[in-house]
């Protein structure tokens, strides 16, 4: 009978589940698979009706526990004799019958058609895609248990988990993007970590908008098998942490009885790290791009959210131990940046760069910008060892590990956060939160850049670079001092003058090489690089 | 037989905490075998108390034993129990069948065949969804279903009143079956004290909270006694001296009206002692009549000093 | 046949109690005459069945009737005491009057008159 509640809604899902499993089907039968690059639009608006057929469960689990919000409900089901267990057991059966199994049935349909068309590249591909997609479903379902076990209106149960799961997919990654990235000052291209055991898959590629044309699944299929088992690892601990959360919500659920009915918000803990998660995830989005943004926006957000929750009891008692919680949430984000902003990124710059150096193929380059030159360093990979003209200098210091980490303790020591006083840093901090579009600037200007070649599997050659932004406003004296010192320790360094009105040239006096041209330098990834 | 001892209930919102509370400290027992009545104005506490005893609302204090088991989040207990309560849209999508099922697969005692006969002298359909029926109609399908459920105790929140008198007599000789083969109880909330008269062996009174009286409908009637005479002796023309004498005879006099020459008396006390004892003031005293319920609840609830019993005399 | 009259005051069970002797004592049932089960007459009269169930047994200890189990209710030997019953209160009466003052003889009269009408 349960079921009866939820039937247009597990319409909606079959609905979606299908059309989005006959729009991929058309693209395999009709396009073969993917050509180079190019997914077709059958195959993109597939995956969003897949996406919103998965979403569609936060419309499901609020009617499968109508008698939360509903008091007809809670005289008949609270009158049963039926344990909360019991129940909860029953309910979690229906939402299964109305909204996975529907879901599954159109994945498993897309899944064996890729079988017969495609090659076992694309089905990586689709088989990641399925998974992701499983995740976007078990997550939303689990989220809105979660919070519908925690509200007792049916305003709430709906708004809730929507917000709290967009709220909870962002914040880690928001988080980790302006508290490590943004404020240290180190932008790489290196991010392979697209998921994270909380949230939605790929909330991060929301984030960085130096995003590829990929979609996301081929993104993290293409970089490489470590990286795609990397993600697959964090999408199954995802699905485990869905698992809990649904034990959470049966014991949220079974302090529910008929008297809190009708209450917006039943369970207090709830609504406090609810509404915190939302105003912070709101606020860091803004964070180093507009505070005032950030504080209008986030705290429009929690008023609404404040005064709706409070609506049957609004005083202004009330409202003023709301203002205080807005303000802890903001100050616990300013306090937080601040740490981070005088550790650099909680010790992300400092802490050697793992991975990078894997053969004797690796390469490395480093720019230091004044106002007048740029100068360059350039070690070539152990195996430039055989070219012609270098097997003859003993004392040619081919790239090895300990100078990649050289050079980037010296271009970080420049940040000159290690050399100013606690108050210095206080108010430079402040006028940055302030004044200063950090976001807009950091993707803009390049300074410190480390570029280091690396070596894929299959012979392809990679580029990470490494920008450190925190060196941008570091003095011409500071700079030279650094690049005396490399040369001190043996580097190869040009010096290049970027209006090509002096020769560039090595500064050392080995003349065995020309210096590089500009179009031999390698500055991005290489698109072409990743497709067969 | 159900237990309810020092039932208190606190609808707190956390911020008024000087709301009264909705129960106050009330106990009584409900017999196997009986038709109970709860009586009392709207907001009482009538429904609450149902609720609590069904186990949707915890009692902020106090305690429920259903045949010595603890109700509430205990689902052996509520095994015996079926709630109805007063409204009817809570199924409109539903067809009585699919109702059926659901019932059947929570009450382990559910009969079909009960539930078949019911509808069918109902003649009303199972297989149309509930949004088609009039609210009588809704309404005898509930009592259907809570009637197939075969539970040891029904609790009516005023559910008898939307049927119609067939539906009535049906109900009626089903619980008297039920009453004598199972020691079954029905528990009926009410507004309309006539039909709980008829209806009930035992009742009970809430008013605002409090417990009033909880006894035999019989043993309540006989406590109570009305009777006419002319007193003749001048110094007791006044009503207040009169109730003075009556109470040095021994009796608590409730109400005393002057009717032309005689004098309309209300004592609480059964027939033959009020009739003994008042002998003395008339020579024609000879009987007295026994009060409506009506009548007894009137003078129960201002006899406890709540002056508004006119909210009872105006809902019937 | 047993009846009871709504708007009449008296409690009912007193009201079956009195209908079932005066039936006995008409005729109408004879010793050894089954009478309604408590339920049947419950549901009959649309009585409580409690209330019906007190009657019967007030009338079995009155000795009225007598019950056997799995059976039901039958009049017992007529001993007089259904009449008894209904004469209870008119006794009482009589012994009022008489101590109010009235003669037997006025009493009697009226005795008459009323078994004439």
């Amino acid at each position: 009978m349960l079921t009866k509640n939820c039937t247009k809604q597990f319409m909606l899902i079959a609905v979606l589940s299908g059309l989005s499993t006959l729009l991929k089907i058309f693209h395999f039968v009709s396009f073969g698979g993917f050509a180079q690059g190019a997914m077709s639009d059958f195959y993109f608006y597939g995956d969003i009706l897949s996406v919103a057929a998965a979403i569609s469960g936060v419309l499901l689990v609020a009617p499968a526990f109508k008698e939360l919000y509903n008091r007809q409900f809670a005289d008949v089901e609270f009158s049963l004799p039926m344990s909360a267990s019991e129940r909860f057991r029953a309910k979690l059966l229906v939402i299964l019958k109305c909204h996975f199994i529907p879901f599954a049935v159109a994945q498993s349909v897309t899944v064996i058609t890729g079988i017969i068309f495609l090659n076992s590249f694309q089905m990586k591909i689709i088989i990641f895609d399925v998974l992701c997609h499983l995740v976007y479903m078990a997550f939303t379902d689990a989220i809105a248990l979660v919070c519908v076990s925690s509200c007792g209106n049916i305003v709430e149960c709906i708004y809730t988990p929507i917000f709290l799961a967009a709220a909870s997919s962002l914040i880690i990654p928001l988080s980790i993007f302006k508290f490590v990235v943004l404020i240290s000052g180190r932008n790489a291209n290196t991010m392979n970590m697209l998921n994270f055991p909380v949230g939605y898959p790929g909330a991060m590629m929301f984030i960085d908008s130096d995003g590829t044309e990929m979609t996301y699944a081929e993104f993290i299929v293409c970089s490489g098998t470590s990286v795609l088992v990397k993600n697959i690892i964090m999408l199954i601990a995802d699905l485990a942490v869905c698992v809990g959360l649904v034990f959470l919500a049966l014991r949220i659920y079974k302090k529910r009885n008929g008297l809190t009915v009708g209450k917006p918000f039943v369970s207090g803990k709830f609504y406090r790290i609810f509404i915190s998660v939302v105003t912070v995830a709101v606020i860091l989005e803004f964070f180093l791009n507009s505070l005032y943004i950030a504080v209008f926006v986030g705290l429009l957000l929690f008023l609404a959210i404040s005064v709706s929750a409070n609506r049957t009891k609004l005083t202004m008692k009330v409202l003023e131990k709301n203002m205080l919680g807005f303000c802890g949430c903001l100050l616990s984000v300013l306090v937080i940046g601040f740490v981070s902003y005088i550790t650099c990124g909680f010790g992300y710059t400092s802490s050697p760069v793992n991975d990078v150096f894997d053969s004797d193929a690796t390469g490395c380059q480093a720019e230091l910008i004044t106002s007048k030159y740029l100068y360059r360093i350039v070690q070539l990979p152990q195996k430039d060892k055989t070219q012609e003209g270098l097997s003859e200098l003993p004392e040619y210091r081919f790239c090895t590990k300990e100078m990649i980490d050289q050079i980037f303790k010296e271009i970080t020591s420049l940040d000159k956060r290690n050399s100013s006083s606690f108050s210095e840093n206080l108010s430079n901090y402040f006028d940055l939160v302030r004044y200063e579009n950090v976001y807009d600037e950091f993707f803009a200007i390049k300074a410190g850049t480390v570029y280091i070649m690396c070596s894929m599997e299959d012979d392809k050659r990679r580029v990470n670079y490494y920008d450190n932004y925190s060196v941008r406003n570091v003095s011409d004296e500071d700079i030279e001092k650094t690049v005396q010192r490399f040369l001190d320790l043996g580097y190869e360094v040009y010096k290049i003058d970027p209006t090509g009105k002096e020769d560039d040239y090595l500064m050392k006096e080995q003349r065995y090489m020309r210096p590089a041209r500009e179009e031999e330098i390698i500055y991005e990834n290489d698109e072409e690089e990743y497709y067969d | 037989m159900i237990e309810i001892k020092n039932i208190t209930m606190n609808f707190s919102d956390g911020q008024n905490r000087n709301q009264a509370p909705s129960l106050r400290s009330v106990s009584l027992t409900i017999p196997e075998g009986c038709i109970y009545g709860f009586l009392g104005s709207n907001g009482a506490g009538k429904s609450t108390l149902m609720r609590i005893m069904s186990g949707i609302y915890p009692a902020t204090s106090g305690e429920i034993y259903i045949d010595g088991e603890p109700v509430f989040d205990n689902p052996r207990a509520k095994e015996k129990i079926f709630f109805v309560n007063d409204e009817t849209t809570q199924f409109t999508n539903y067809t009585a069948d699919e109702l059926s099922m659901f019932y059947k697969g929570a009450y382990s005692g559910y009969s079909d065949e009960v539930f078949k006969k019911v509808m069918t002298a109902l003649k009303l359909p199972t297989n149309k969804k509930l949004s088609t029926f009039s609210k009588g109609m809704k309404r005898q399908t509930i009592v259907a279903l809570a009637l197939a459920a075969q539970t040891k105790y029904l609790l009516f929140d005023e559910a008898f009143d939307g049927l119609d008198p067939a539906m009535r007599r049906m109900v009626k000789n089903i619980i008297t079956d039920e009453i004598f083969d199972r020691g079954a109880s029905l528990i009926v909330s009410s507004h309309n004290l006539t039909e709980i008269s008829e209806l009930c062996d035992h009742a009970m009174l809430i008013h605002e909270g409090d417990l009033v009286f909880s006894d035999e409908l019989d043993n309540l009637r006989a406590g109570f006694t009305k009777l006419q005479l002319v007193i003749r002796d001048p110094e007791l023309a006044d009503d207040e001296v009169l109730k003075k004498k009556i109470q040095s005879l021994g009796l608590e006099a409730l109400d005393i009206t002057t009717l032309g020459s005689l004098r309309q008396i209300i004592v609480k006390a059964p027939e033959e002692e009020a009739v003994s004892k008042l002998k003395v003031l008339s020579t024609d005293l000879a009987e007295g009549v026994p009060l409506t319920l009506e009548e007894i609840f009137i003078y129960e609830l201002e006899a406890r000093g709540y002056g508004n019993a006119d909210i009872i005399k105006e809902n019937n | 046949m047993i009846t009871i009259d709504p708007s009449d005051k008296t409690p009912i069970f007193e009201q079956i109690c009195k209908s079932v002797c005066r039936d006995i004592a008409v005729g109408a049932l004879l010793e050894g005459d089954k009478l309604p089960s408590a339920r049947e007459l419950a549901k009959l009269l649309q009585l409580n069945p409690n209330t019906v169930a007190k009657a019967y047994g007030m009338l079995e200890r009155d000795g009225i009737v007598y019950s056997v189990q799995g059976k039901g209710c039958f009049v017992a030997k007529h001993e007089g005491k259904a009449t008894e019953k209904l004469t209870e209160n008119f006794r009482a009466a009589v012994r009022e009057a008489l101590d109010a003052g009235a003669s037997a003889e006025e009493l009697i009269a009226i005795i008459r008159e009323a078994d004439r009408g």
